[in-house]
């Protein structure tokens, strides 16, 4: 037996539906198949992270079409975007898969606001792509409240795209040289932007 | 709807200032401080111009529990005397609330030490500024916990260039963009008021 599975969507947000529809072919009616849901990575989805607090169940086959609706439960529990699909199969919850499932994502709205904020972690902040472009640059400089900050300190910049924000930039350095701050850059070559602060920062 | 405590507070000038709150409402029972975000300011009068604000986290939402704290080069800048100051939340809804308020008495150090004052690398603010990352979910994870264990006083800012620019509130597209290990957001103020 060979079933095909689609999907009303491949992404939802906690609180959200997605139905699955399965197709076979000569399978008699009233067959019994049944699914499993499983993650993109070993262990993240588990039962409470559905409604029907299961990760499997039977249904049945009729005029060679069945359907599985399955909602997603909304919780305030931060717990990173989430990835599965759903396997058909026969005889049983471990028998043979038929069919699988495009992977479906869900959106983690329990993500902002932040669960316990320290005040000392901000962003992800949007600001401008200005390109060099002036008049859209983004204020840095109060963004990052460092007017907060005395006249002498440091500040340590990762920016490993300077086209990108050179506007931006440029505004920063000159209102940091106004208050005698100076500008520890650090660099990453792999786009990875916690690595460059781990270390001593004089 | 929550009363407004009077809650008198001490600050050593030159010195870290932090203190935490557990707000609660008119019966006792605790507020959810889920969704809220809050600003405080400390002013020598209350019609003043010029004030400092408070950097709040929210060490325990649930339980109501809000930290304000200021810097030792801030505290150095506010003279002797008494002072004014309160804490405002904003509710989910956008609606405004004045939950403490009370003086702030300002002492003067005895012992001072200038170069004490200025914030050292423990303290140094960090800033990234990046549109996406390459980098995996658990290998960050595990960075931004040395990070924090290493460093808890670094004030440290993620910034995204993007074509809708500053203003617009994140959404997860963001968070997977920059490859945010959960326990960076669980930890963060997200662009938000007053950041905006």
């Amino acid at each position: 037996m060979i079933a095909t599975v689609t999907q009303s969507s491949t992404e939802l947000n906690e609180g959200g539906t997605v139905s699955f529809f399965v197709s076979t072919s000569g399978v008699a009616n009233y067959t019994q198949l049944y699914y499993t849901t499983e993650d993109e990575i070993d262990g993240t989805i588990k039962e409470s992270d559905f409604i029907s607090n299961s990760l499997s169940g039977p249904f049945q086959i009729f005029n060679d079409e069945g359907s599985i609706d399955v909602t997603v439960s909304r919780d305030r529990v931060t717990e990173g975007t989430e990835r599965f699909l759903i396997k058909i199969r026969e005889t049983s919850i471990t028998g043979p898969v038929v069919g699988i499932s495009t992977l479906i994502r869900i959106n983690d709205t329990s993500r902002a606001p932040s669960i316990n904020a320290s005040g000392k972690t901000f962003g992800p902040i949007q600001v401008t792509a200005d390109y060099g472009v002036t008049s859209i640059k983004s204020d840095w400089y109060s963004i990052c409240d460092i007017d907060s900050l005395p006249e002498g300190s440091k500040v340590a910049l990762l920016m490993p795209d300077a086209n990108l924000t050179k506007a931006s930039y440029d505004a920063f350095i000159e209102k940091l040289t106004e208050r005698n701050i100076t500008v520890i850059t650090v660099t990453d070559p792999d786009t990875d932007w916690i690595q460059p602060f781990l270390g001593v920062l004089n | 709807m929550a009363a407004v405590y009077v809650n008198n507070i001490a600050i050593d000038s030159g010195e870290d200032f932090t203190q935490d709150y557990t707000l609660s409402e008119t019966g006792g029972k605790l507020i959810d401080l889920s969704g809220y975000r809050a600003k405080a300011q400390i002013r020598k009068h209350p019609d003043s111009k010029t004030a400092i604000t408070f950097s709040v986290g929210f060490p325990n939402r649930s339980t109501g529990v809000l930290n304000l704290s200021i810097p030792r080069w801030t505290t150095s800048l506010l003279k002797p005397g008494r002072y004014v100051y309160d804490i405002m939340i904003v509710k989910a809804d956008n609606k405004k609330e004045i939950v403490v308020e009370g003086s702030a008495l300002v002492r003067a150090g005895i012992t001072t030490d200038s170069s004490m004052i200025s914030p050292g690398s423990d303290e140094r603010t960090c800033i990234a500024v990046l549109n996406a990352s390459f980098k995996s979910y658990p290998d960050l994870d595990t960075k931004w916990n040395t990070f924090r264990s290493t460093y808890p006083n670094r004030r440290f800012y993620l910034l995204q260039p993007t074509l809708v620019g500053f203003g617009n509130t994140v959404t997860n597209d963001n968070y997977d963009q920059l490859a945010c290990p959960d326990n960076f957001l669980e930890e963060t103020t997200v662009n938000i008021s007053p950041l905006i």
